[in-house]
């Protein structure tokens, strides 16, 4: 029997598939949520409530075959419900309790700027002063890492919440920019697949709660789609200027630079017009890495090249940790060296360089999600590495596509040039008549 | 020779080249070291101690990092370091570090270190001395 289903219905059916696929994951939520009701405390009670509630609706609305038409209020729904939950988690669980030594190195760090000090000159576990203190990152020689390793713009982040006397374990400004990514990868998907936003958010880690328990990646995740959302529209400068805001919080971005530099020159007619796109690029990609980092870069070259390089030449330094090939030396199974680790880091960066200069490098949107490949192979790879490419990943499908829906305002300024185009050639027409 | 050939080409040689090196660049890490852990106490459903006996048959002397991991690899943290003498056995009873606080309920791991060289002993919550 040969199903013939036309592309309109198969739209439909998609997005009721994908209702049905966020409704499993609110189940899941929600099921969790249960596991935690405690009956001196009413707040996971009723988020069980509103969880299996609203996973209901909106399975309601796909199996009614309406997604396609409301996908875009279950998505918005969703983030309002994200919201809300990690408003009653800042409520209930505000602290100084620390998930991982990123977020405490990035407190600590903070407080040591607005005090006028270098963080990158400090050993933090020295200026330690709250009560809860995270799992450290374990060195091969025994100790724990100390420093600051990251860029300056991680940690500047923090600085208002140090300012403002925010909870000191960062987890507002964490869920404000998860929210805010959550806002702009929601807005930009047409209907039919917005919920698909949340899936990347939520599927295969919440991302916003590992972002308030101490997981900081959204905080570069978020500038990198911005960077994607202007390099879609050919605005170059301001694609620029978000990947170096982007590669100004953490290493990972580093790896998209040279494919952006292929991209840049084949797209141009000629040679020198593409290093002149470089050129630019470089500029303004430059200012925006180099406006939080400089300072710290000439007061203690060597303390922020150490810090910041810590992750990245962290082969045979410290722990090899991950998902990746690294599994193959911690578990002891087939143990390779250090620098095996530099020489697949290394090579496989040049194999995704020449692959892509053969074959993909008319697109650009999506080499934002190259980062996740290359440390596949690193000492290493950390979950959370691969968690964040899925937000990535989807709003590079949508620039694949085409698919992105610029929004209401946009929608409104066309509709009414398009509305003043036609007034005109129909008053023209009347006027021919 | 068109693209694809070009791509197939560069693929077969990173795949084997990579391959290659994991051949020389595979490190022998097993510490030629026996561990075993003979108590396990346990207080406030949290591992407090762990005493292991560690047998250093070589003619050298070791220094060794002791590290705990809970199932969940994020949870690694050091504890001390132990210097085991040529060729004897020694006893050590571990405390818990302040930074780490171990759920008895988890299958956890202490792994001695001695730079690159390692050896892993896995214990189980139905070894512990103490009930959970």
């Amino acid at each position: 029997v040969k199903i013939d289903i036309s592309g309109d219905s198969l739209n439909d059916l998609s997005a009721n598939l994908w209702a049905g696929v966020l409704a499993a994951l609110l189940f899941q939520v929600g099921f969790r949520v249960w596991m935690a009701i405690d009956p001196a405390n009413w707040l996971p009670a009723i988020g069980t409530v509103v969880l299996y509630g609203l996973a209901l609706v909106v399975l309601l609305i796909g199996v009614t075959g309406q997604a396609n038409a409301h996908g875009k209020k279950i998505a918005w729904i969703g983030i309002f419900v994200l919201g809300v939950g990690a408003a009653v988690l800042l409520f209930t669980k505000v602290g100084s309790s620390f998930g991982t030594d990123a977020a405490l190195f990035n407190r600590l760090s903070a407080e040591l700027v607005v005090e006028g000090r270098n963080p990158y000159t400090a050993n933090l576990y020295e200026q330690h002063h709250y009560a809860s203190t995270p799992f450290p990152t374990p060195k091969i020689d025994g100790g724990v890492v100390s420093s600051l390793s990251y860029p300056a713009g991680s940690m500047l982040l923090f600085v208002p919440s140090v300012l403002l006397g925010g909870p000191p374990n960062g987890m507002i400004t964490m869920a404000v920019v998860t929210l805010l990514a959550g806002v702009v990868l929601v807005h930009d998907s047409p209907a039919a697949v917005a919920p698909v936003a949340l899936i990347a958010l939520l599927a295969a880690g919440n991302m916003l709660f590992a972002g308030i328990g101490g997981i900081l990646d959204t905080l570069w995740a978020f500038p990198l789609i911005l960077s994607m959302r202007a390099w879609r529209r050919d605005a170059l400068c301001r694609a620029a200027l978000w990947l170096g805001v982007a590669g100004a919080i953490k290493q990972t971005v580093w790896f998209v630079a040279p494919f952006l530099a292929i991209w840049l020159l084949q797209r141009a007619p000629t040679v020198r017009g593409g290093l002149q796109d470089i050129r630019q690029v470089s500029i303004y990609g430059g200012i925006a890495f180099l406006v939080p980092n400089l300072p710290f870069m000439l007061d203690a070259p060597q303390a922020w090249l150490t810090g910041t390089f810590t992750p990245l030449g962290g082969h045979g330094t410290l722990n090899p940790l991950g998902r990746g090939l690294s599994v193959l030396t911690w578990t002891g199974i087939y143990p390779l060296s250090p620098q095996w680790y530099t020489l697949a880091l290394g090579s496989t960066l040049l194999l995704g360089l020449a692959l892509y200069a053969l074959y993909w490098s008319e697109e650009t949107a999506w080499v934002a999600w190259i980062a996740g490949v290359v440390l596949f192979v690193h000492w290493r790879s950390l979950n959370s590495y691969f968690i964040t490419l899925l937000p990535i990943a989807y709003y590079a499908m949508l620039c694949q596509a085409d698919a992105i829906d610029y929004g209401y305002g946009r929608r409104a300024i066309r509709y009414w040039r398009e509305k003043g185009t036609v007034d005109t050639a129909q008053a023209d027409d009347r006027s021919h008549a | 020779m068109n693209k694809h050939h070009l791509a197939v080409g560069l693929i077969l040689v990173w795949v084997l080249g990579l391959s290659g090196s994991a051949v020389m660049m595979h490190e022998d890490t097993k510490l030629d070291a026996t561990a075993t852990v003979t108590n396990v106490n346990v207080e406030d459903e949290h591992v407090q101690t762990v005493t292991v006996s560690i047998e250093n048959p070589s003619s050298d002397p070791l220094s060794l990092t002791a590290q705990f991991w809970r199932d969940d690899q994020f949870s690694q943290a050091n504890w001390a370091v132990v210097d085991v003498p040529a060729q004897t056995t020694r006893t050590v009873t571990l405390k818990r570090p302040n930074r780490i606080t171990v759920p008895c309920e988890k299958t956890t791991q202490l792994q001695l270190i001695d730079g690159a060289k390692r050896t892993t002993v896995v214990f189980t919550p139905s070894n512990y001395t103490t009930a959970c």
